[in-house]
């Protein structure tokens, strides 16, 4: 029955008619339908979730290269190894996610040969690299934080194999928050003014292109989109974006950092007004002009053709047996 | 080397059921075990992990699902039932009361007969 209650909709899975009807697939969703590997599904629906678990299996597995870059240079052993858990949480969240895609019939080497290979795109925030120690605390919190707030509203959708992937990540992305938060305040307690000015520039340079990560905002185009139908994507780019300022200006204020945006201010209905991006740099950005574009998909080529030996001897992205559970 | 998925179960503390928390895939269940291991408890205090080739799970098909409410709307087999109808004057037994009726003519109807 496509008109099922909400609170039945969730705990049934899709009658195979509904299923077989995209229409009526989707009213099923926007009535609280959720979606287990193995249900039946249209196949639209079937490509939206396989799209969006491999984005985010390629965002765990690439984004952390920003991090790992730096695992031979950190200052201090302990930082050393709280790096190093961290880039093994993000390989691991890559992994989890690569198996949400597999179960839908996507291929854990697909995903990284279509980024190789031009036909999926990065997220602007992975074009660039941090100069400075400073930089990758301020980045990190920047960047943990943006993720966290997206992640608390996709973990409402609508596939349950993917919000159990999120479930699972959303802990130690708390962790990733913490442990730069935490930096941040070790490094102002040097009382080093060259360390403060490291900082400052840091978030100068990271500030606005966290907030060009959530996207432009869509306006009306919202409801158009498939993922939004789907319920795979919960929330505007906007609406994510302003939860994530009411996060994180607190966070910096709270540290003493200056946010170096001078439009920066908190309207009377409590939105967030911000300097716009610059959403023709962030289109170039990502279209691979990005100062560190070209290197990363060099980085990601070297570690894939290096591991080939072994992705081959192993078997990896072979098709598996048929989605379960 | 054929790959296979592993369902992967964690047992957080002991005496606690296994709960499923994802899959991975491998070649066979010790190097199944290891993948486990580092993609889903590297961070998490447990005492065991389980991991079962997918294949040997046999389930219920989400269409077979039906064949689990009928449990739910006899609800004199529930404890519930008895505490929610406790202070009722003495009487003959109380009417059952699930919520679908089609469900509870069906099975009235059998014990009738
Ligand atoms: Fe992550
Ligand atoms: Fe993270």
């Amino acid at each position: 029955m496509a008109t099922a209650p909400v609170a039945a909709a969730g705990v049934r899975p899709p009658a195979p008619e509904v299923a077989e009807d995209l229409e009526a697939f989707i009213a099923w969703l926007q009535a609280g339908g959720l979606v287990q590997a193995g249900d039946p599904m249209p196949e639209s629906y079937r490509q939206h979730a396989l799209r969006i678990a491999s984005f985010q299996a390629l965002a765990e597995l690439v984004g952390v290269l920003l991090f790992s870059d730096w695992l031979e240079r950190v200052p201090a052993f302990i930082r050393k190894q709280m790096i190093t858990a961290k880039v093994q949480d993000e390989v691991g969240h890559g992994h989890v996610m690569a198996r949400v895609a597999e179960d839908l019939g996507g291929n854990r080497l697909t995903i990284l040969e279509d980024y190789l290979e031009g036909r999926s795109k990065l997220l602007n925030v992975f074009h660039y690299e941090f100069q400075t120690w400073p930089e990758i605390a301020v980045g990190a919190i920047l960047q943990n934080s943006a993720a966290i707030v997206q992640f608390q509203s996709l973990v409402k959708g609508s596939y349950l194999p993917y919000v159990r992937a999120l479930r699972k990540i959303l802990p130690e992305e708390s962790f990733h928050f913490h442990q730069a938060r935490n930096l941040i305040q070790t490094l102002l307690g040097q009382r080093d003014p060259v360390v403060r000015r490291q900082l400052e520039e840091g978030l100068a340079l990271w500030f606005p292109r966290v907030l060009a990560y959530f996207g432009p905002p869509e306006g009306e185009r919202f409801w158009s989109n498939k993922m939004v139908q789907f319920r795979l994507k919960m929330a505007s780019n906007e609406a994510l974006r302003q939860a994530w300022l009411t996060r994180i200006v607190p966070v910096l204020e709270q540290l003493g950092l200056q946010i170096p945006d001078p439009r920066l201010r908190r309207r009377e209905d409590g939105t967030w007004e911000y300097t716009e991006p610059d959403w023709e740099e962030v289109r170039r950005v990502i279209a691979g002009q990005g100062p560190a574009s070209a290197r990363r998909r060099e980085q990601v080529r070297s570690i894939y053709e290096r591991n080939r030996w072994l992705t081959e001897m192993m078997g990896i992205g072979e098709q598996h047996v048929k989605p379960g559970f | 080397m054929s790959n296979q998925v592993f369902e992967v179960f964690v047992i957080l503390k002991r005496g606690d059921p296994a709960t499923h928390v994802g899959s991975v895939v491998a070649p066979d269940p010790v190097l199944a075990l290891h993948e486990a291991k580092e993609t889903y408890v590297r961070r998490t205090a447990c005492v065991s992990l389980w991991v079962v080739p997918r294949s040997a799970i046999t389930a219920f098909a989400p269409e077979d699902e039906i064949l689990f409410q009928a449990a739910f709307t006899r609800d004199y087999r529930q404890a519930g039932y008895f505490t929610r109808h406790e202070r009722q004057p003495v009487g003959p037994a109380p009417e059952p009361d699930g919520q679908s009726g089609e469900t509870l003519a069906v099975s009235r109807g059998g014990a009738v007969s």
